[in-house]
């Protein structure tokens, strides 16, 4: 699917919007890692277990929320590669029925 | 028994007896009691990577915010098409949550640290000015043993007061760590029937009166989602591409975390469709009451208090119902064909008796066959039951509440926490005995939001005060008796 008004000669604009995407994804994914190093919530270290119990909640959930957001914005990418593709290949058929016009 | 209620006995054994026995008694048990734990450098370490990641994810959407939105297609994400413009802007508004998260965190952390630390300096000066009381045995006679008594009692104050310190930074951080720990709801709908940015966009969406779509409900909606069959699964999928805004996409999937079928969701549609654009029209037929916002509660213009004397438990299982399922409130507030003000208000306001009177035959019963009698008002195990039957899934238990302020404190807890994810819970309150219910809906930075169906009242409550039973700010009761949470 795409756009009206989206053509090939976008394609070089959509690669790097895809590459942007893509970029984006990976400094995520670079994130997520990072946090990911937090050593596990402990009592001793937070107070409570309640305190402990509750960092390891707000660890826990919000790593997958990045995990998805890095998901989602690399899912762009793939799509707008698609796009890229359909136009290309739009692009193959136009000029085989050109080229068959001129048999 | 809690650490500053420890210590308060053991200083009142210093006060209360002249024997010197008795004091070395309270030193050997002070030496025992060891220090506050926690360990600030290691939290401020934390802290420190939370604020790093926010600044990282900030960078990030710097640099997705700069994507050349001119002539973006529309791509296939998973099940259905979007426009990438509109994909850019739920990812870069995401990304602006999570850096804001990471950043609260990261002060919630600090200021644990901070509390910690003072607490435990305190608590360190505590213990050796008891144990430098007791010393002084060595180089006083008798006469003077009052000395040591007044040293020690000094000491043992400086404790109490940092286990109270240290007993507010732990709670107050608790309070903030699963506040923030409830605001992630993309990742809670855990279906492959939905894309990664359908369920980024249906996450975001806010209807001005705080997100559409709570913890519970997305986590509620995806389980629901799974269970249905294939063909239903397509129809909901159709259902939200034929969708005017994304607000109208998080409603239905509220009502899927309300356990609604298909068809009762096409239906709830074609009726809210019309009305998809106008914010205001969805806010008064949808939310009966704004967790977040303190005031008198009016679902179109009419009061959300309880009929008479023994419906309070009924009325807060009407709101909780009415909170969490978009097509129970809709059918309360919604009059077709439109009438005048005045008298959609008495049709609404009628509605809200027979639906309590409906409720309140459900929940109570003839005594005669041992069931709870009506004129005593709900029994918190069939207000549990209940919810557990109108909540989507979610399923609630009933707890008696326990001697101790502190396990109370706890469990009061334990309300606030269900309801800042999606889960309104009940309180069971009184003086001398259990006589009403006031519901928790929500938390904000000032403290529990605390609803009250006598008054038709939401009220801010600090959690401190809730937690010790201080409840004037909501009623003139002054204990909790139980609660009614999920499990």
């Amino acid at each position: 699917m795409t756009s009206p008004g989206v053509t090939s000669a976008d394609i070089p604009a959509l690669l790097t919007t895809a590459d942007d995407f893509q970029h984006g994804a990976e400094d995520l994914h670079v994130v997520g890692a990072r946090l990911g190093g937090i050593p596990g919530p402990s009592e001793g270290a937070y107070g409570t277990k309640a305190a402990s119990d509750a960092m390891a909640a707000f660890l826990g959930d919000w790593s997958a929320e990045l995990r998805l957001t890095e998901q989602a914005t690399s899912d762009m990418a793939t799509s707008i590669r698609a796009v890229v593709e359909n136009l290309r290949e739009a692009d193959r058929l136009a000029a085989r029925r050109t080229g068959m016009h001129g048999l | 028994m809690s650490r500053a209620g420890h210590l308060r006995n053991l200083r009142d054994t210093v006060a209360g007896s002249g024997s010197i026995i008795d004091w070395a008694r309270v030193a050997d048990e002070v030496r025992r009691l060891g220090g506050l734990p926690g360990d600030a450098g290691a939290l401020r370490a934390v802290a420190a990577t939370l604020r790093g990641g926010g600044n990282e994810i900030d960078t990030v959407r710097k640099d997705l915010d700069t994507v050349r939105r001119g002539k973006l297609p529309r791509v296939w994400t998973g099940l259905s098409a979007i426009a990438a413009t509109t994909a850019v802007d739920a990812l870069t508004n995401r990304m602006a949550d999570v850096d804001q998260v990471f950043r609260d965190g990261a002060v919630a952390v600090e200021r644990l640290a901070d509390g910690v630390e003072q607490a435990q300096r305190r608590d360190t000066n505590g213990r050796a000015a008891v144990q430098a009381g007791i010393a002084m045995q060595a180089q006083l006679g008798p006469a003077d043993y009052r000395r040591i008594q007044e040293a020690m009692v000094h000491g043992l104050d400086d404790m109490i007061g940092a286990a109270t310190q240290h007993e507010t930074a732990c709670l107050d951080a608790t309070r903030r760590l699963r506040g923030i720990a409830g605001l992630a709801t993309a990742s809670k709908m855990d279906t492959t029937t939905l894309s990664p940015i359908e369920k980024v966009l249906m996450a975001a969406a806010d209807d001005g009166a705080g997100s559409i779509l709570t913890a519970s409900d997305a986590a509620q909606a995806a389980k629901n989602l799974n269970g249905w069959d294939f063909a239903a699964r397509m129809r909901f999928v159709d259902l939200l591409e034929s969708c005017v805004t994304d607000d109208e996409r998080a409603w239905l999937l509220k009502a899927v975390g309300a356990g609604h079928t298909i068809d009762e969701i096409a239906a709830f549609d074609a009726t809210i469709r019309a009305h998809a654009g106008d914010a205001a029209w969805i806010q008064s037929h949808l939310r009966p009451l704004d967790p977040h916002s303190p005031g008198d509660a009016y679902f179109r213009g009419v009061s959300l208090t309880q009929f008479d004397g023994t419906t309070c438990g009924t009325m807060s299982l009407l709101v909780q119902h009415a909170m969490r399922d978009p097509l129970y409130a809709l059918q309360l507030s919604h009059v077709d064909p439109p009438q005048s003000p005045a008298d959609e208000q008495r049709i609404i306001s009628d509605r809200l008796v027979s639906e309590q009177k409906r409720i309140h035959g459900e929940t109570t019963g003839n005594p005669l066959l041992g069931e709870w009698p009506a004129w005593l008002g709900t029994h918190p195990a069939d207000m549990a039951d209940w919810l557990s039957d109108h909540s989507g899934g979610v399923q609630y238990d009933w707890h008696r509440s326990v001697a101790t302020t502190a396990d109370t404190g706890d469990q009061v807890m334990s309300t606030v926490t269900a309801a800042a994810a999606g889960n309104p819970s009940m309180l069971v309150i009184g003086n001398n005995y259990p006589d009403h219910y006031v519901m928790v809906v929500g938390e904000t930075a000032g403290g529990a939001m605390v609803y009250n169906p006598a008054t038709g009242r939401v009220t801010e409550v600090p959690i401190g005060d809730l937690t010790h039973e201080h409840l004037a700010a909501v009623s003139n009761r002054d204990s909790v008796y139980a609660v009614v949470t999920p499990r």
